[in-house]
């Protein structure tokens, strides 16, 4: 029953949602369409995509994994409302002439594909530190879409591009962790050690790459 | 159903590929990146040895050897990135790391982890060398990254698969048969490299 019900979710309610933006004009789902397109674009997101759910593909309780996205959500949110106050935060202390901001967006997943990497290495089986993962992974997701966002955010136009963006990563991340459970624990925890060193070295020689050339 | 099987296979294979993802362009993008160590013989075995290394020494060493590689190559990436040393004779270093690849391979040799470790690190940084060499020069340069770190991981794994399947299942000639080989080809790019 629950498997029938978690391939509801994996299958119908994102075809039903794709499936509805053809009955509406370009205007009303331009940007919900980008926003989703914004994801499945960038290499690195994908790759951060599946660190994570490496990361939470050893949870047992059904019921954390409500937690996780309950979690993500917040946090999403938040980030987007309080996207002024980061700015400012990153303007006052010059953080953008390191890399230069038109390069920020990307910058900043190039340290989450770090982090998240060294996340894989040490694969921790308490909850705590994959909450703070959750916690971090969505506030720099949060940020990319709020910098790459032509719109000022409101609570409104939520559906728009960060909807978009929401839509297809957690469609992705549970896709990813349903089919990952297939697997045994110990060859996850191999596979997490191994795929955690690439993104660690993707993220390092991106970051190292975009502030020389 | 025949038929309907051999039309989606006829129109699967004689597709062109999208140029973004070209594996005939060099340095474009991802495809590129990706194709560099698949399509370097050189740099495919001595990869692939790396797995099958690891796997025959079994333990730890099955994960811990294809985990270290990267991350090594990485260093070498960024001092040809950087350009801050111009590491010499690249070529007949990684022409050498197969032929040692190939021979640890053929005798199974088992050292202490770290030994090991060491060995491929030595290797791992004139083959990241390589692949930061070209980096530069990419129209794409992040998803040129992007396609060699995860081509060289899937070769690892590859190898580590092959390894492992060969070591458990068979008598351990065919992995042995394997390192000779890797090591011919390894004797072959030595020569290639100095003419």
């Amino acid at each position: 029953m629950l498997k029938k019900s978690l391939l509801f979710i994996i299958i119908f309610f994102p075809c039903l949602i794709i499936s509805k933006l053809f009955y509406l004009t370009v205007a009303e789902y331009g940007l919900f369409s980008s926003g989703m397109y914004n994801i499945f674009n960038n290499y690195t997101l994908l790759l951060c995509l599946l660190g994570l759910s490496l990361l939470l593909v050893n949870t047992k309780k059904i019921i954390t994994h409500f937690y996780f996205f309950i979690t993500f959500l917040f946090f999403y949110i938040l980030t987007l409302i309080f996207i002024d106050l980061i700015l400012e935060v990153i303007f006052s202390n010059n953080l953008d002439l390191l890399w230069g901001f038109d390069k920020f967006p990307l910058v900043v997943l190039y340290f989450l594909s770090i982090f998240l990497g060294f996340m894989l290495w040490f694969n921790p089986i308490n909850n705590a530190f994959k909450f703070l993962s959750i916690i971090i992974f969505s506030s720099i997701i949060s940020f990319h879409v709020a910098l790459k966002d032509i719109e000022l955010f409101t609570i409104k136009s939520f559906i728009n591009f960060p909807g978009g963006n929401l839509l297809i990563t957690l469609w992705l991340s549970v896709t990813l962790i349903v089919v990952l459970k297939i697997f045994n624990t110990k060859y996850i925890r191999i596979t997490s050690k191994i795929y955690g060193s690439w993104i660690i070295v993707i993220g390092i020689m991106s970051a190292v790459f975009s502030l020389i050339y | 159903m025949f038929t309907i099987l051999s039309i989606f296979f006829i129109i699967l294979f004689s597709s062109i590929d999208a140029n973004a993802h070209s594996l005939v362009n060099r340095s474009s993008g991802f495809g590129s990146g990706f194709s560099h160590p698949m399509l370097g013989l050189d740099h495919f075995l001595a990869m692939f040895g790396v797995g099958v290394w690891g796997a025959q020494m079994g333990g730890r060493r099955i994960w811990s050897l294809p985990m270290s590689f990267p991350l090594i190559m990485c260093i070498g990436a960024l001092i040809a990135i950087s350009k801050v040393y111009s590491f010499v004779l690249v070529e007949q270093i990684i022409a050498l790391s197969v032929i040692v690849l190939g021979f640890v391979i053929f005798l199974k040799w088992s050292p202490n982890e770290l030994i090991a470790i060491l060995i491929i690190s030595i290797f791992a940084l004139f083959h990241g060398y390589a692949h930061g060499y070209e980096l530069p020069k990419a129209n794409d340069p992040i998803s040129f990254i992007i396609g060699f770190v995860l081509s060289t991981g899937l070769i690892h794994l590859f190898g580590v698969g092959i390894g492992y399947f060969f070591d458990k299942f068979d008598n351990k000639n065919i992995c042995k048969s394997m390192g000779i080989l890797i090591a011919i080809f390894g004797i072959i790019f030595l020569f290639k490299a100095y003419n």
